[in-house]
């Protein structure tokens, strides 16, 4: 009896163990392949990153002032406050703010204002603050016109929370790249010229009741946190509706 | 003779009984599992905020691409497998007459399965995301705890109640 009990187990055993390495196979193959949005739409995702000259705001083709994207006429004002190291933030800027770019932004409908709010960092001195740091570069380029490529420059390079991604050397390197005059970068970097409005910036945030980053503000309405654009649209929607009533 | 049957009995009882324990055992980590990924999936599709909080942090691998495969998160397809663990565990409790060994195998693939996936999650944390999720450790250490559980239960807890046994039951 256990003679022939043995065998059958162990055949019930090596089909167990073969199942569950396919079963585990076959999830971890999905997962590679169907990750985030699923199918072709991931892959096709997966072949072409989003660069800086993918979004309209640094295309040439909206009107830029500053740091606002789109023209002063729009109806809906959206002001982002956000964080260079923030995932959540280059999860909103990659997918979110890039659809409403390309179909509000483009009509005239929407403004983008961005504003810092540089948490991530903590209460890291300024001279090793990536939060900061990256929030004064791309105020360095904004000194020389050039905000939002320099903007979507810093999350096409983001690689998690104070990992030396933002130090001084690197965010020289992307105004290089970005044909900034160097010299000028460097020393409004190096002098932290910057910083202070930053602190000011992430006070008033604060003040306003921002718990974190991204907060969007849709017309004065606050939206804490990132949402997908399908959730996204209906409050611009929203907001557009209620100011073609308003007149 | 009566003493010989007594003592087989007692060093029997033990081996038995372990297979009840055992499944327990499991249902609950498969408890524990199941709300460990279901406070996962709320904060993949629920209304809890996706943000970097003030001096909290983010949540990175919450935020990253392979918290979602198939359009689903992640942590809803970890949750429907714990429920089906824990739904073998308890079909090997309450029917084991009808099933057999059938929900012991499966738990133990289950938990192979799940411990192979919870390893390379873990491998995606460490180099893809570099960031590690609290929550996905502790159901990774769940699903570890199911497979170790489920292979003792088909090493030394299939043993069934001996007549012996049976009749000591029936004498108490």
């Amino acid at each position: 009896m256990g003679t022939k009990e043995r065998p059958d187990r162990r055949r019930l055993l090596l089909g167990a163990v073969a199942l569950a390495v396919a079963a585990a196979a076959v999830a971890i193959l999905a997962s590679e392949l169907f990750h985030d949005r699923g199918g072709e739409q991931a892959m096709a995702d997966e072949e072409t990153p989003v660069s800086a000259s993918d979004h309209l705001c640094a295309s040439g083709l909206a009107p830029v002032d500053g740091r606002k994207c789109g023209p002063d006429s729009a109806p809906v004002k959206l002001i982002e406050m956000s964080d260079y190291q923030c995932p959540w933030c280059k999860r909103f800027v990659d997918t979110t703010e890039k659809d409403v770019e390309e179909r509000y932004v483009a009509k005239g409908l929407v403004q983008i204002e961005f504003h810092n709010f540089a948490v991530t960092g903590g209460d890291q001195p300024k001279e090793v603050n990536e939060a900061t740091l990256a929030a004064e570069a791309a105020d360095c380029a904004n000194d020389q016109d050039r905000f939002w490529e320099y903007h979507y420059e810093l999350y096409a390079e983001q690689q998690g929370e104070n990992e030396g991604a933002f130090l001084p050397e690197r965010l020289k390197r992307f105004a290089t790249e970005l044909g900034l005059d160097q010299q000028e970068f460097n020393t409004c970097l190096d002098s932290h010229r910057h910083y202070d409005e930053i602190m000011q910036e992430r006070q008033e945030a604060a003040s306003l009741g921002a718990r974190g980053t991204p907060t969007l503000v849709i017309n004065g309405t606050m939206v804490p946190g990132y949402l997908p654009f399908d959730r996204f649209q209906p409050l611009i929607e929203e907001a557009l509706a209620k100011a073609k009533e308003a007149g | 003779m009566k003493t010989a049957t007594r003592a087989t009995a007692k060093s029997t009882q033990p081996r038995y009984l372990l297979k009840p324990i055992l499944l327990a055992l499991i249902a609950l980590l498969a408890i524990g599992g199941v709300v460990v990924s279901s406070y996962l999936a709320y904060g993949s599709i629920g209304d809890r905020s996706l943000f970097c909080e003030l001096g909290h942090g983010c949540d990175a691998v919450q935020a990253s691409e392979y918290s979602v495969v198939l359009g689903v998160p992640i942590a809803v397809w970890g949750a429907l497998l714990y429920l089906t663990i824990l739904a073998a565990a308890i079909a090997g409790l309450s029917f084991s007459s009808r099933f057999g060994e059938l929900p012991s195998w499966a738990l133990l693939g289950m938990g192979l399965a799940g411990t192979v996936y919870s390893g390379y999650l873990a491998w995606v944390e460490l180099y893809r995301i570099e960031s590690v999720c609290m929550w996905c450790t502790t159901s990774a250490i769940v699903v570890t705890a199911i497979l170790i559980a489920s292979a003792v239960n088909l090493a030394f807890g299939m043993g069934r109640p001996s007549k012996d046994d049976i009749y000591r039951k029936s004498e108490q």
